[in-house]
């Protein structure tokens, strides 16, 4: 039986563990250590070496979710991750002090597996803070000559993480038959 | 897969100096890639290291408790699916769209709706940068350009209805069928309602589909090329049938609406719905120059059958 797997990365507390147990069939598998250094302000815990989740699609068929850890010296971790991946979710939490400089960073660091794949992003906190806009990520994308899809997401809802899956989905292959 | 989280997690707290099995010590850490070849994308692979990640942690905003109680702003999106896109959308008399000769009839003049009214009156109060409210002789609607929101003291069902109904031309004041008015929000009470806020597209969006029904705006040419600026932002709007698949035909080059329709194999009305929608909200337009016209964009390459199957079955996994 074949392993397919789907990344999600993004800054720390962008939401990447909750977006996977959001979709996963299964209990969650976390690495979580208490944050010591900077992290600690966002969060008490932080994701070290990566999350781990299950959808079931099919009878013993298998996506399985990974997410990576955060930070960047947890990065040895990300080239690891993505061998066999079919694509990348990036989430980017809107209320960080420069959510462009963690797009940027994080479109750059994986650059080599989106371009194999591709990439769906997914923008956290937006009821937190308004700004930047969807608009305004699409302006520095189009900078990067990039049009991939950025999405309002609640990491916490199932559905919105679901409909930026989908839209991976269909930005890999359009032609996919939906119903 | 438990031993490789162990593995990494006795590396990470230094009980385990040795590299893990997963990395082999004569390979570089980071995939080589090879940048020229790139055709997505300008960014190209950090070869140094940057600033700690860890620096830009910092929280510009700790809660908007106000924003956060905007519910109908930050609402999920309604996925409308085939079965259900009469009753959700509504039907339009007179069009049939099982008849191909009938499409070029299927479209709408979005001045002879409200939709035609609230995009105008958003064009001023941008113009303008002034909060106006738009008197209809329905609800009034308050457009708020600076946060990007309107302000509608009716549920979807109440605009759905008034949607589809052409605006009649009897004046409300002055001989003008809807007028605008200034509106300073210390002085109106809507703010206190902060459920009955809205996105500006979110709103545009959907009153366009209610508008449309499935036609295509009368501006546009169903034979002449589109083009789709950005993705939509789908989680926060409603998604009508074969939406997503449209759109990541269309990011990917101007194609025209009959080719659209042809190369997805879908029903036109899902195809004019969604042009409807995109266009309402400035993210699509018809190609003008004559290149884009002769030069359709490639169909984007279909991947191998089995990985196909593969996203098929996910999406129906998604889908539930």
């Amino acid at each position: 039986m074949s392993q397919y797997k789907i990344i999600f990365t993004g800054p720390v507390g962008a939401g990447k563990t909750t977006a996977i147990g959001s979709l996963s069939d299964v209990p969650l598998m976390k690495t979580d250590e208490a944050a010591s250094d900077m992290t600690k302000e966002r969060k008490a815990e932080t994701t070290v070496a990566m999350d781990y989740g299950i959808m079931n699609i099919n009878e013993g068929e298998k996506i399985h979710l990974y997410g990576t850890p955060g930070q960047e010296r947890f990065d040895f971790m990300w080239d690891i991750l993505t061998v066999g991946g079919i694509g990348l979710v990036l989430l980017l939490d809107n209320s960080r002090a420069d959510p462009f400089k963690d797009l940027q960073f994080f479109l750059k660091s994986f650059a080599g597996f989106i371009q194999e794949t591709g990439v769906a992003i997914g923008v956290t906190q937006m009821d937190v803070s308004t700004r930047p806009t969807i608009d305004d990520y699409h302006r520095q994308l189009k900078e990067l000559d990039m049009s991939i899809p950025v999405f309002s997401v609640d990491a916490r809802e199932k559905k919105d993480v679901s409909i930026l899956v989908q839209a991976l989905m269909f930005s890999l292959d359009p032609g996919i038959d939906e119903e | 897969m438990l031993a490789a989280f162990k593995e990494a997690k006795d590396t990470l707290k230094g009980k385990k100096k040795k590299p893990s099995k997963l990395i082999k010590p004569e390979e570089p850490i980071r995939a080589e890639v090879k940048v020229e070849t790139a055709k997505v994308s300008k960014l190209k692979p950090s070869k140094e290291k940057q600033a700690p990640f860890e620096l830009a942690t910092e929280k510009k905003v700790f809660s908007n408790p106000l924003e956060q109680k905007k519910t109908a702003k930050h609402k999920a999106a309604m996925m409308i699916n085939e079965q259900n896109f009469s009753s959700f959308i509504g039907i339009v008399k007179g069009v049939n769209f099982n008849d191909p000769e009938q499409w070029r009839n299927a479209s709408y003049h979005t001045k002879q709706y409200y939709q035609g009214y609230v995009q105008s009156s958003i064009q001023v109060a941008y113009e303008k940068g002034q909060v106006i409210k738009l008197n209809s002789g329905w609800k009034p609607l308050i457009i708020l350009p600076h946060s990007h929101e309107l302000w509608l003291d009716a549920d979807d069902k109440q605009l759905r209805a008034f949607a589809g109904v052409e605006v009649s031309s009897v004046p409300v004041s002055d001989g003008k069928v809807m007028t605008l008015s200034k509106v300073n929000p210390k002085e109106e009470g809507f703010s206190t309602e902060l459920d009955k806020f809205q996105e500006m597209n979110a709103f545009v969006w959907k009153l366009a589909c209610w508008t449309s029904k499935g036609r295509y705006p009368a501006v546009l040419n169903i034979s002449d090329p589109i083009y789709l600026k950005q993705w939509p932002n789908f989680t926060r709007l409603v998604i009508t049938p074969h939406a997503m698949r449209i759109a990541a035909l269309l990011v990917v080059g101007p194609r025209s609406m009959l080719d659209i329709i042809k190369v997805l194999k879908v029903k036109p009305q899902y195809v004019f719905i969604f042009v409807s929608a995109a266009y309402a909200i400035g993210i699509l337009g018809q190609s003008k120059r004559q290149a884009d016209q002769i030069i359709t964009a490639e169909v984007p390459a279909i991947k191998s059958v089995q990985k196909k199957s593969l996203f098929s079955r996910i999406l129906n996994k998604l889908r539930g």
